[in-house]
């Protein structure tokens, strides 16, 4: 791999030296973040960021190699990402206690984690058989 | 022409990490996390895209097969990535900070699973 830019000597360092400052940032971000879409989505621009910044080391060292780690950092960071969306309280079927339910509840799933407002107790149980 | 894409790959290269800056001033100062998530996902992708098009235009395109695939996978995967974050936030009950036309999603999370389903 044969690397020509102008301004080489300067380019390539003043780009790493950016992404840097982005990813200190966005640390400041995943460690104050108040709510966990906050630090999910930190944790998604810092893969982007790593996505460029291992093309950017891929041009310092000119080793067409490490395109290839860029790609496979690309897919992995969609699946975290995925994977923390799911890690949020009551938005997976795994949050219901009981275990298998009939088709069409997961709606109900997500109401029950919720907080019951106006209905009296012995309404819910009648809910709960009739479910 | 060698110096035309020689300077084209510099300006490529360099404005990725200036979108990406933007992305990451974005994420630290917006107020609520979908706005965050906005900038995270917008300006973050197209930062990395904007590098691996000036990798493209440094090495002549000796790699371009790879170069173009991650593009490719950085364009489907990002935007589904924020989508998945954002949703599952709102459904989890994490309020959005609204201007005066209010939520416009206010009690439709729960429509919108049941007609999933």
């Amino acid at each position: 791999m044969n690397v020509v830019l102008a301004g080489a000597s300067w380019v390539l360092p003043l780009a790493g030296s950016i992404l840097l400052i982005s990813t200190c940032i966005i640390m400041g971000r995943l460690l104050l973040g108040p709510s966990r879409p906050d630090r999910a989505v930190a944790v998604d621009a810092l893969t982007m960021i790593g996505v460029a910044g291992v093309a950017v080391l891929a041009m310092m060292r000119e080793q067409a190699v490490l395109l290839d780690v860029a790609i496979v950092l690309a897919i992995v960071s969609f699946l975290g990402s995925v994977a923390f969306a799911l890690l949020f309280k009551g938005t997976h079927s795994s949050d219901n206690p009981h275990g298998q339910l009939p088709h069409g509840s997961r709606a109900r799933v997500l109401q029950d984690s919720l907080p019951r407002e106006g209905l009296p107790t012995g309404e819910q149980s009648r809910r709960a058989k009739n479910d | 022409m060698t110096d035309i894409v020689a300077i084209a790959g510099s300006v490529f290269v360099l404005s990725g990490a200036l979108f990406t800056l933007l992305g990451a001033l974005g994420v630290w100062r917006l107020p609520d996390a979908y706005t965050r998530m906005h900038s995270a996902s917008k300006a973050g992708a197209l930062g990395a895209i904007l590098v691996m098009v000036g990798v493209l235009f440094a090495t002549a395109g000796a790699a371009w097969p790879g170069i173009l695939l991650a593009i490719a996978v950085l364009l489907v995967t990002a935007p589904m990535a924020a989508h998945a974050i954002s949703r599952a936030g709102y459904m989890a009950g994490v309020k959005p900070v609204v201007g005066p036309l209010g939520d416009a999603m206010e009690g439709s999370d729960k429509r919108a699973i049941d007609s999933q389903e």
